[in-house]
């Protein structure tokens, strides 16, 4: 996967217009309140909630359902483990086998572990219209005004451009390696391989930086990183954001108060 | 491996983002100098790219994590270059999450700071085999650190996450091994091609002979 999660940022579009300070904010409450949801119907509407959400930024659907596979590598293994491992509780349905009696499947975890996988997925999905619907830096440079200090932002626009320099030398190293007749598998050669490959990268890098931070220092870098963004809050962003603050207490509400059916 | 969003309850995360800030915070006030700056943007999407390294394990395969490697090359510096790598993680790739920015940052950034503790005991010596070794353990003790820091935070989220909590552990055994192995020959690359980004300075037998051969 390539890491250009802003690659649809010239799209037009309600999230696209949304002041990225109030955008960021709001959606990270409403990641929060998802999070905070214990109910399985409740997690089910975050879900809905979401991709509706994902639809407004007309976004293309397959680029964020790609961006579930690191959740799903993590989460998978829950649905084999969490019916086979968690407590019986009185009223639970267990499925075992007469002559295996030690393997016991609680139909109980797999509701759980479903009910941990669509929270999980329902935050994910949140990270497109909070990141995806603004060029990246504009977006980071909006966390300024929410309090987080220059330095940070500084350092994460640093490094999310030499990601990209450094996955193209992985490419380009890998390709060497590869001319070589260098089949990584289960052994000391391959790691070792590895070990020095990184530290190849390394060397490369400290150099890099050298270079780059004098070459900042001739273009008269004093510690501050000076990007110029007009942030406008329009009433309609405070209308979003009302609107996202509406399904928030939503949630809380349904998740907690309500027991109508 | 990264915690993602929904497992964790959330004074846990929000606990974690609390923990992260202030110890981000005290690293950055003790140590950091404004040129270090870039140099630890730079490193540490070195170290964002070699994560997505992945080392067949038999029929599967594991990507490295390297907290170790960080802690040896930053020291206390560290602990902001993990957070920084699990911010832009949790934003381009959508490894780990949003919500566990903070947890996530404890798991990988305290062994970090342990091994860049450990391997500045031997920062002084002589000895090309001490550093290596040391290498290693650091390498096998950050993981297994960030291995039981893992398996502590699941337990949180309640008793039905034990099982998942032991099996997590255990996943760690593996990588343990490989992390150890990566780590030392990174370490021992380093001590050979640029022996100062690691922060050590070996009198050199060999170029000192060669030298006075010359002269």
């Amino acid at each position: 996967m390539r890491p250009d999660i802003d690659r649809y940022w010239e799209l037009k579009s309600p999230i696209h217009s949304w002041d990225p300070r109030l955008r960021i904010l709001t959606l990270l409450i409403l990641a929060f309140s998802i999070s905070s949801a214990q109910r399985l119907p409740t997690i089910l509407g975050c879900l809905l909630f979401s991709f509706l959400l994902l639809w407004l930024t007309k976004i293309p659907l397959s680029f964020s359902l790609k961006r579930l596979a690191a959740v799903t590598t993590f989460i998978g293994p829950f649905f084999l483990i969490m019916p086979l491992t968690i407590k019986a509780k009185p009223g639970d349905t267990i499925y075992f086998f007469s002559h295996l009696k030690f393997l016991e499947i609680n139909v109980r975890g797999l509701y759980l572990a479903t009910r941990v996988y669509c929270k999980a997925v329902a935050i994910v999905l949140l990270v497109v219209p909070m990141f995806g619907t603004s060029r990246f830096d504009t977006s980071i440079k909006a966390l300024e005004h929410l309090k987080v200090p220059n330095s940070i932002i500084q350092m994460i626009l640093f490094s999310y451009r030499y990601v990209f320099v450094f996955l193209a030398e992985l490419k380009r190293m890998s390709l060497a390696m590869k001319v070589r007749k260098f089949t990584p598998s289960t052994n000391f050669h391959t790691l070792k391989t590895y070990g020095n490959f990184i530290g190849t990268l390394l060397v490369r890098s400290f150099e890099l930086a050298e270079e780059v931070y004098q070459a900042m220092l001739a273009r008269g870098y004093t510690g501050r990183l000076k990007i110029q963004v007009n942030y406008r809050t329009k009433p309609g962003d405070w209308i979003k954001s009302a609107l996202i603050f509406a399904a928030v207490l939503g949630i809380i509400y349904f998740d907690r108060f309500f027991r109508g059916f | 491996m990264h915690i993602s969003d929904g497992v964790l309850s959330n004074p846990v995360c929000i606990g974690g983002y609390i923990a992260t800030v202030g110890v981000a915070a005290v690293c950055i006030k003790q140590k950091m100098r404004s040129q270090d700056l870039p140099k630890i943007a730079v490193i540490t999407s070195v170290f964002f790219v070699a994560s997505l390294i992945n080392v067949p394990l038999g029929p599967t395969s594991v990507h490295l994590i390297l907290p170790a490697l960080v802690g040896v090359t930053l020291g206390a510096m560290a602990f902001p270059s993990v957070m920084l790598g699990l911010i832009l993680q949790a934003l381009l790739f959508q490894h780990g999450g949003l919500t566990t920015i903070g947890v996530n940052t404890l798991m990988m950034g305290i062994p970090a700071l342990t091994a860049g503790l450990i391997f500045h005991q031997v920062r002084g010596s002589n000895s090309r085999k001490l550093i290596i070794a040391t290498g290693a353990i650091c390498g096998a003790l950050g993981t297994l650190l960030a291995g039981i820091i893992l398996a502590v935070l699941l337990v949180t989220a309640g008793e039905n996450f034990f099982g998942v909590a032991k099996v997590a552990l255990a996943a760690h055994v593996p990588v343990i091994i490989i992390e150890a192995v990566v780590t030392a020959s990174s370490v021992a690359f380093l001590l050979k091609v640029k022996p100062d980004l690691i922060g050590v300075k070996l009198k050199n037998d060999r170029l000192d002979s060669i030298v006075s051969l010359s002269s």
